[in-house]
Parts: C-alpha cells; structure tokens; sequence
C-alpha cells in the first residue's frame, strides 16, 4: 500500500480524474434544441394531417405498436390517436440519448436513432412516481 | 556489451516498475471495463428499444464516467482516512502502523522539520510557518481533493445517466440536488466505500499474523506478531 504513496501517481490520477470529469461532461449536452425541433414538427405533421410525415419521425418499436393497437397502418392510426394539439416548447430536458420536450399542451419522449431524434411517445400525461401515461409509445 | 542507453532503460524500468506496473494494469482493465460495459448498455438499450451504441460513444458516455468514478472517489477516500488516520490511530502488531507510542504528530525531531531538517531534506521541509504546514499536510490534502473531485464528478454524470435511464422509462428527470438525496447515489457511494474500509480492516488486521515474504507490505516472515512498524 505504501507503495503507491507517490507524487507522481497522484499528478497522474489528477490528470485523469480531470480528463473523466472532461468526458462525463462532454456527453451531458446533447442538443436538446434538435429534439425540441422534432417534437414540433411531429405536432405540426400530425395537426396538418400529414400522418405518413408524422411516422417518418416515430421510433420503429412505437410505429410498430400504434400499428399493432391502432387503427391500421401507422400514417393513420397516429392521427387517429386523439393527440393534444401542441404547438410551443417550454422546456426541454436531454441527457445521453434521450430527451423529454414539454410543449404547452403535450410531452413529448425523444430517442437519438442513428444520427437524429425520433419520437418514442407523445401524448403523455404524469402520473405521480410512476411512468407518464402516453397515447402514442412503444412496446 | 550493452549500450548504455539502453543500460539506463532498463534501469529506469526496474526503479519504476511498481508504478508502470500498476499503470498497464489500470489501463488494460479500464479498457476491459469499457468493454464489458458498452456490452451491457446495449443489452439494455435493446430492451428499452433504442439503438446500440459503439465503444467510443460509450467511454464518453455518463454511464461510463459515473461507474468509473464511483470507484476511484472511494479509492481516494480510503487512501485519505488510511493517510490522516495512521498518525492518530495504531494497530499494535500491524507493519502498517506504527508503535502506539508515537501516536499524534510527533516531534519535529523525528519528523525532521525545521531545524531538525537533514541537507537532503525537501526544501519545504525546512521551512516554518505555513509553508511547513501545508507541505507537512500535502499527501493527505492531495488525497482529499482527489476523492472530492472523483465524488462530484460521480455525481455528476450520475446524475445524467440516472436522467436517461428516466427518460427511457418515460419517467421525469431529476436536478443535481434531488440527485444528491437519491437512493442511486448513496446506494453507489456506500457499496464502495464499505468494500474499502473491509480492505482496510483486513490489511490491518491479517498482516498481524500473516506473512509475505519480501513484500515491504508485510513484516519479515520471522518478525514477532507483537512487533508494530516493522516492514519486511
């Protein structure tokens, strides 16, 4: 134990400690305005009635599932969905590959696919400590 | 014949091979830890039905950052309470400490400070006032501000990785403060540090009876089990 009593380690373990914290940081801005923009423009596609727009922006698992319980093929059954009509942002929380938008009349569940921001749920609604209840959301 | 470049390679190897040592181990292990750890992100990413990522996202990821830092701030710690601890506290038969006789700050005789200082003693250590008292509490000081420094930064990308997982699970983020206060931050701190102070205790207490030989950690394989601060 006494062997590792040593300036130099401890200048070493700064530097990297240093760098860690560096890297933590790095990764706790994701663009959150990127995800804002993509829960707009699903709630402007879905309010113009564009629904195979809208889907272009879903995640498969929840184009899947709005198949699967919906009305049909996705472009429909996402506009059959009863969606609130949101139009402003008021906030929007992003961490790692994931993003929460509230809008003034919706919150909106983000997932990075790829290189770009897509829509896991909508229509969502807090329900105390447990998960936000969502009209739109995958499997 | 040998060069003497490379006679003095070899020798700056064999005088700090301890630390290169531990040095290439940390890094393969931390490699290996990135590793298994992108492995397990994309299990759960899978289930959660969100893309996988690839290794260099990860090591920069939260996730990555939060379970290594949450191991080096209790490493620190324990170095820091085993430092400051050592000259207030002793285990009698123990070559990590030393005779109860001694216990507090000593003189300054045999600390050789001051004027008790010896030509080869660092500058610092000559020195009075408080220079002598920052340099007489540097190990400990450095120890300290590296473990603060590794528990906020486990703390904060904790807190960010916490949020996304939240966030997968359509569930509401929560600020740095909230954090602090969360079972997910104790319940990572405490599992370290209890695990630390185990190791601690043991060390202590099995390098009374046992014996390693040529290790300096341990006493001579001869040395009396009452012998205190004696290294082999």
């Amino acid at each position: 134990m006494r062997g590792w009593r040593r300036p130099a380690v401890a200048l070493a373990a700064v530097a990297v400690g240093t760098a860690t914290l560096v890297t933590g940081c790095s990764s706790l801005r994701p663009d959150g305005a990127a995800a804002a923009s993509v829960a707009q423009r699903f709630h402007q596609d879905v309010r113009r009635g564009d629904g195979r727009a809208a889907c272009a922006l879903l995640v498969e698992s929840t184009a899947q599932e709005l198949e699967q319980s919906g009305d049909g093929p996705c472009p429909r059954s996402v506009l059959a969905a009863r969606l609130p009509d949101a139009q402003g942002v008021r906030g929007t929380d992003a961490y790692g590959r994931a993003a929460m938008v509230r809008m003034d009349h919706d919150v909106v569940f983000l997932a990075v696919v790829g290189n770009r921001w897509q829509v896991r749920a909508a229509g969502c609604e807090p329900d105390g400590q447990a998960p936000y209840q969502c009209l739109v959301k995958g499997g | 014949m040998t060069a003497p470049s490379s006679r003095s390679r070899s020798r700056f190897l064999r005088d700090n091979g301890l630390t290169l040592l531990f040095a290439v181990m940390f890094l393969l292990t931390l490699g290996a830890q990135a590793l298994s750890g992108v492995a397990l992100y994309n299990q759960q990413a899978v289930s959660d039905g969100v893309d996988p990522v690839g290794l260099l996202q990860y090591v920069t990821s939260s996730d990555f950052a939060v379970d290594v830092a949450e191991n080096w701030q209790s490493e620190y710690l324990q170095f820091l309470l085993y430092i400051v601890l050592t000259a207030w506290f002793v285990q009698r038969g123990s070559p990590e400490s030393k005779s109860p006789e001694d216990i507090g700050l000593e003189s300054d005789e045999d600390q050789r400070v001051g004027r008790s200082a010896r030509p080869d003693s660092p500058r610092w250590a000559r020195a009075s006032g408080p220079r002598l008292w920052i340099y007489s509490n540097s190990l400990g000081a450095v120890m300290g501000a590296l473990f603060l420094l590794s528990w906020l930064a486990q703390s904060v990308a904790g807190v960010s990785a916490f949020n996304e997982q939240q966030l997968r699970q359509l569930q509401a983020p929560v600020s740095w403060g909230e954090y602090l206060l969360s079972p997910e931050f104790w319940n990572r701190t405490l599992q370290n540090w209890q695990s630390e102070l185990l190791a601690v205790a043991s060390m202590t207490a099995l390098s009374i009876y046992l014996r390693q030989r040529g290790s300096p950690e341990s006493k001579p394989v001869g040395a009396a089990h009452a012998a205190t601060s004696v290294e082999g």
